[in-house]
């Protein structure tokens, strides 16, 4: 086994930090890690090997285990279940490694980097160009700025904030707030139950977007140069079309809203259902 | 001093190594204070396990209410009109028999619950018909039992958990459980209303992501 001793690129941060383990590591191999409390960075390298560094804290159990096949990677739980003191971890993967990453409080922030992310109730940040990604948090928020073929995100009340290209994108929060901020997504599903979810930006000729929510508001924000069959509905809730003139129809029995619009050629299919949650159309300040 | 690694301080402590390796392994433990304090430590642990095969008294605690409810639910009220009767003995075993019977053809003929892939398909799958989009997995066609069996296991997960993780997940089960409860209530004012069967599809999506997530913390 070698000890890869990172001395090359100087002026990184990271690189200043206590090196802990390092061994060599295939660029496909699956990377397991448990990390509770404290703070994980993960980025990416085009080396055969893992990296870890970082501060772990006085009495906690850090280890890198496995073989050039796969490792697991982490802070110890303590048996007799005491919270665990935060430590600070910095890793460096294989390009191509398949992350599994789990974090209890501990904030978690990936660059570049592909794989399954979950947290109790820390935060989540990952950002670069993934090839798929796979973010959960039971309470914690997730802000992703990805470019990536595949993404599936979902918070609990937490946050959740989209950016950057997912070109496939499923996103869904409980209670928390859904923000995709001039994200270029192509299809795009969207939902919530109590949380409200916020789109701005363009759809793509071609893109097929799905927005559902119970009770929280769902406020589209689209540029005057949109091109999209929107159709939007609420069956006891209301629609504000602050876009065009057209003004809503009475949904079933009287109640709620239902409102057609052809923006431009149509080229993009935008749907909007809503329970009770308030549907609004705007149109982008140039 | 270079120390033992984890996988050779956890053979120790359970004994897996074959007696030669354990040997040289042992002659650095007397040369080692923190291996040694280690390894005894995991000696202990083994040892706790092995020695109290009785179930954390919390959680079987938990699983007499567990029951209960799941019994509760088998339970279907009598009609007024029929007075109840006393049956006896020999047409009641016959009843528990054919009941069985159906209950068993029932489970060897019953349909996969749904349950998302683990890398569930990309919104890019939706068919487009002509009309509003349909996911292919939108479907209300889950059995009440499934459904049962699903909160079941949601309150189970959630007994694993801290208090405090336990709370948000709380929240997050009231509130689907409000929007599944005004969406039934919804269709059965309006049955044929397509849209509310989509929403309480994706209620009922996102009451297994809970679950999932839930399973996750634990």
């Amino acid at each position: 086994m070698a000890i890869a001793v990172a001395c090359g690129a100087a002026g990184a941060p990271a690189q200043a930090a206590r090196l802990l383990r390092a061994q060599h590591l295939d660029p496909v191999a699956p990377i397991k890690v448990f990390f509770p409390t404290g703070t994980i960075s993960v980025a990416v390298w085009d080396r055969d090997s893992i990296e870890a560094r970082g501060t772990i804290a006085r009495g906690e159990r850090f280890y890198l285990a496995g073989d050039v096949h796969g490792v697991k990677v982490g802070i110890m739980d303590h048996a007799d279940g005491t919270p665990v003191l935060p430590s600070t971890l910095v890793l460096h993967v294989p390009r191509r490694s398949q992350l599994s990453v789990k974090a209890v409080s501990a904030a978690i922030d990936a660059r570049d980097a592909s794989g399954w992310f979950y947290s109790v109730s820390g935060p989540i940040r990952l950002t670069g160009t993934s090839t798929s990604i796979d973010v959960e948090s039971m309470a914690g928020d997730v802000a992703l700025d990805v470019v990536a073929p595949w993404v599936r995100a979902r918070t609990g009340g937490g946050r959740l904030g989209i950016t950057g290209a997912p070109e496939d994108l499923d996103a869904a929060t409980v209670r928390g707030t859904l923000e995709v901020q001039h994200a270029e997504v192509m299809r795009g599903r969207f939902a919530s139950v109590d949380g409200d979810i916020r789109f701005s930006g363009e759809p793509p000729s071609g893109g097929v977007f799905e927005f559902s929510n119970h009770a929280g508001g769902v406020a589209l924000t689209l540029p005057d140069s949109a091109s999209a069959l929107v159709d939007l509905s609420t069956i006891v809730g209301t629609i504000a079309n602050g876009f065009t003139q057209v003004r809503p129809a009475a949904g079933q029995n009287g109640h709620g809203g239902v409102l057609h619009l052809q923006l431009g050629l149509g080229a993009a299919r935008v749907t909007v259902r809503t329970f009770k949650g308030t549907i609004t159309l705007a149109k982008q300040s140039p | 001093m270079t120390h033992l690694t984890e996988a050779e301080r956890q053979c120790l402590a359970d004994a897996t190594l074959a007696p030669d390796q354990a040997d040289a392994l042992a002659s650095h433990l007397s040369a080692c204070a923190e291996c040694a304090a280690d390894v005894e430590r995991l000696r202990a642990i083994i040892q706790r396990i092995v020695a109290e095969p009785v179930p954390n008294a919390e959680i079987a605690a938990m699983w007499p209410a567990i029951r209960e409810r799941i019994e509760r639910g088998k339970v279907r009220a009598l009609a007024a009109s029929v007075p109840p009767a006393r049956r006896p003995w020999r047409a009641m075993w016959i009843g528990a028999g054919a009941v069985a019977a159906i209950a068993c053809l029932a489970l060897l003929l019953r349909v996969r619950p749904h349950e998302p892939p683990a890398s569930s398909p990309p919104p890019g799958s939706f068919v487009p018909n002509g009309g509003a989009l349909t996911p292919a997995a939108d479907s209300t066609g889950t059995s009440q039992a499934e459904m049962q069996r699903l909160l079941d296991e949601i309150e189970l997960e959630k007994a694993m958990l801290p208090p405090a993780t336990a709370a948000v997940a709380d929240s997050d089960l009231r509130a689907i459980d409000q929007a599944i409860a005004e969406l039934k209530e919804a269709i059965a004012r309006d049955p044929s209303n397509p849209a509310l069967h989509q929403m309480l599809a994706e209620s009922y999506r996102q009451q297994q992501d809970l679950l999932k997530r839930l399973h996750n913390a634990s």
